[in-house]
């Protein structure tokens, strides 16, 4: 028997979320409740219009003067100070070298980057509190957090692009089932920075007004930052349980998804499979539902054959712009509030729907009828992600 | 304790083929990139530095080990991922568009997904990154995936040249490839998960290290040397005085 066989079903004993539509995880879901966007323009000069997820308020910073003070970490810093109390829970509960630590994201400190190598091009310098591992790199704010709190267990950062904090869910959950840790630190973080939404408009892909994922007049994306923090535990305190992570690759092309979502549907039939729950009992799911005309048939064509139109299905990118490395954490967690709670949010901007997309779009906030909500992660690479949760009766 | 059992490796630096060339000292200046042994030559052609070592390592390693790529886990591992690429986006003037190519990229995860393209690889590939301690992190990874009932897993890692106008200092480039296994493989070495141990010293001085010893993934370059010997040892997989990650070589008693 191999220790996977071991059962371990991950709890989830807290969570935290940041993003355009508040600065804590109970403004986060007033809004989506209340159905309110958070869309703004772009805070660069850029040559071309972009609406994006903007953080409410200015960050504080972490203090730190040894290079670790990016726009990322002051983020993961003011999501340690909604679930600090549950973190160091866990590791006076576990012990320091018993939490793991797996945080995806695919930005880093790019936007710190830019910023020096702008002044490098003015100043002939860069400035003496930037430091390219500590700073820029992905693994930083994952150093960060650790050194915060002390967490003393297997730490890393996992990078697939709009995937990463979906698969970082992945890795969490097997750290836990492989017994190499009683609990672990996860999530997403990504801010943002001129670099990605440069990169974005040259590939064609965001939207010139609104994000509308899953509306027959849908025109693109708009790109957020934000992230989710949870703890996952071997037992604990909480309704909500990881029940599977199915990951797959669509082994197609680098940026454009396979257009008929065999990707997507193997990694979503992995999660329902690891889980042992048949299709007709998922109560949501939370869509990767970008707003491009590709993914959003692409993942539609994928849910239709596993699912029919009889599950709800939402993207709540229309409210926060897509958040990247960042996304997968936070649809993940909104899965698990909407578990806890009993209640999902409508898919924003749906109105009208594709009449073309084979799936039942939720274009109202709902009761949640059922025990289980899958959310789905598709990303640069072909990388899929699709997490399961679920909650105890 | 879980074990992750060698099945084989590879490795490829600038000057350096492979892991026998480059433990032998038989450098060829003029070795700059590694043939397109795995991409599609056009392909090959637009991929970095980082994505033609790495391919090259993995194919070496796969050789080695006699696997089949098509339907093999990977877990790619890179402090600084790709850096170049990035740079080169990061100096196109604002008032130009950006390279659509080198954007879709520049994500760390670009020789996963261009690998599985070339590969037609359905299965699920991960790419981390920790810093100094990527190799552990991509150590952790495997364990983890072995552990939880997985029976192959392949890990890449390599870093390229850091950005010297960032402030980095300079290493040699490499990537090095290990096919793992959750059981017993013909020699029986194993290695076991990273664990915090007494710092350990590697000997940076002998030739073949002293290039390396500033690439984030160096403990990487450790394990092929250790690998090449089959001497069990314990390995230093983050060198930092005082606070070391390490992995212990070992061999299956018949």
């Amino acid at each position: 028997m191999s220790a996977g066989d071991s059962l371990c079903v991950p709890v989830c004993t807290g969570f935290a979320i940041h993003c355009s539509l508040g600065e804590t995880t109970s403004a986060v879901l007033s809004a989506l409740h209340a159905g309110q966007a958070a869309l703004s323009p772009a805070p660069f000069e850029l040559p071309f219009a972009a609406n994006c997820g903007v953080l409410p308020n200015p960050l504080q910073s972490t203090g730190d003067d040894t290079g670790y003070d990016s726009r990322q970490a002051r983020l993961g810093m003011q999501l340690t100070l909604q679930l600090g109390g549950v973190i160091r829970s866990a590791i006076e509960r576990w012990g320091a070298g018993r939490v793991g630590l797996v945080i995806g994201t695919s930005t880093g400190g790019v936007l710190e980057t830019e910023q020096a190598l702008s002044l490098r091009k003015s100043a002939g310098t860069i400035t003496s509190d930037y430091d390219l591992y500590r700073t820029h790199s992905l693994g930083a704010v994952a150093d960060l957090i650790a050194q915060q709190f002390g967490i003393a267990g297997p730490r890393w950062v996992v990078s697939t692009a709009c995937s990463s904090g979906a698969k970082a869910l992945a890795s969490a959950r097997r750290l836990l089932r492989a017994s190499m840790v009683d609990a672990v630190v996860t999530g997403g973080i990504d801010t943002l920075c001129q670099l990605t939404l440069r990169g974005f408009h040259a590939l064609g892909l965001l939207s010139p007004d609104h994000c509308r994922p899953f509306a027959e007049t849908r025109s693109g994306i708009a790109i957020g930052e934000g992230g989710a923090l949870m703890v996952l535990e071997r037992e604990g305190t909480g309704a909500v349980s990881l029940l599977g992570v199915g990951e797959s690759s669509d082994a197609y092309h680098m940026s454009s998804p396979d257009p008929e979502g065999r990707g997507a549907e193997a990694a979503m039939a992995m999660a329902l499979r690891q889980a042992d729950v048949p299709p007709s009992a998922i109560a949501m799911i939370n869509a990767h539902g970008t707003g491009t005309r590709l993914n959003d048939a692409a993942e539609a064509a994928a849910i239709g054959r596993l699912f029919g139109a009889d599950v709800p299905v939402l993207s709540t990118k229309g409210y926060m712009g897509h958040l990247l490395g960042a996304s997968g954490a936070v649809e993940a967690a909104l899965c698990v509030a909407a578990l806890e709670q009993g209640w999902s949010p409508a898919s924003y901007g749906c109105a009208p729907v594709d009449p073309k997309l084979p799936i039942r779009v939720q274009t109202e906030r709902s009761t949640l009828n059922g025990c289980f909500a899958l959310s789905n992660s598709l990303a640069f690479g072909g990388s899929n992600a699709s997490v399961l949760w679920g909650r105890s009766e | 304790m879980i074990r992750l059992y060698v099945a084989g490796y590879g490795f490829w630096a600038p000057g350096f083929a492979s892991a026998q060339a480059w433990l032998r000292g038989d450098e060829v200046p003029a070795l700059t990139t590694p043939p397109p042994s795995l991409l599609p030559v056009r392909t090959h052609a637009r991929a970095s530095l980082l994505t033609r070592m790495s391919c090259d390592a993995l194919n070496q390693a796969a050789r080695a080990a006699e696997l089949d790529l098509s339907d093999m886990v990977c877990v790619f591992g890179s402090a600084l991922g790709e850096m170049q690429r990035l740079q080169e986006l990061l100096a196109t003037p604002a008032s130009e568009p950006l390279s659509p190519i080198r954007f879709q990229l520049s994500v760390h995860n670009s020789t996963a997904g261009l690998a599985s393209v070339a590969l037609g690889s359905r299965a699920p590939s991960t790419s981390v990154a920790a810093g100094a301690d990527t190799v552990a992190g991509a150590l952790w990874e495997v364990a983890g995936q072995l552990a939880d009932g997985g029976t192959r897993v392949m890990m890449v890692v390599g870093d390229e040249h850091p950005p010297q106008q960032l402030g980095a200092r300079d290493y040699l480039p490499f990537a090095a490839a290990f096919a793992f296994e959750s059981r017993p493989t013909q020699g029986g070495l194993f290695l076991t998960p990273p664990q915090h141990a007494h710092a350990l010293t590697a000997d940076w001085t002998c030739p073949s290290l002293r290039a390396l010893r500033e690439n984030p993934c160096r403990g990487a370059a450790l394990l092929v040397r250790a690998l090449a010997t089959g001497v069990p040892a314990a390995i230093a997989l983050a060198g930092d005085a005082g606070r070391a990650l390490t992995t212990r070589l070992d061999r299956e008693q018949p």
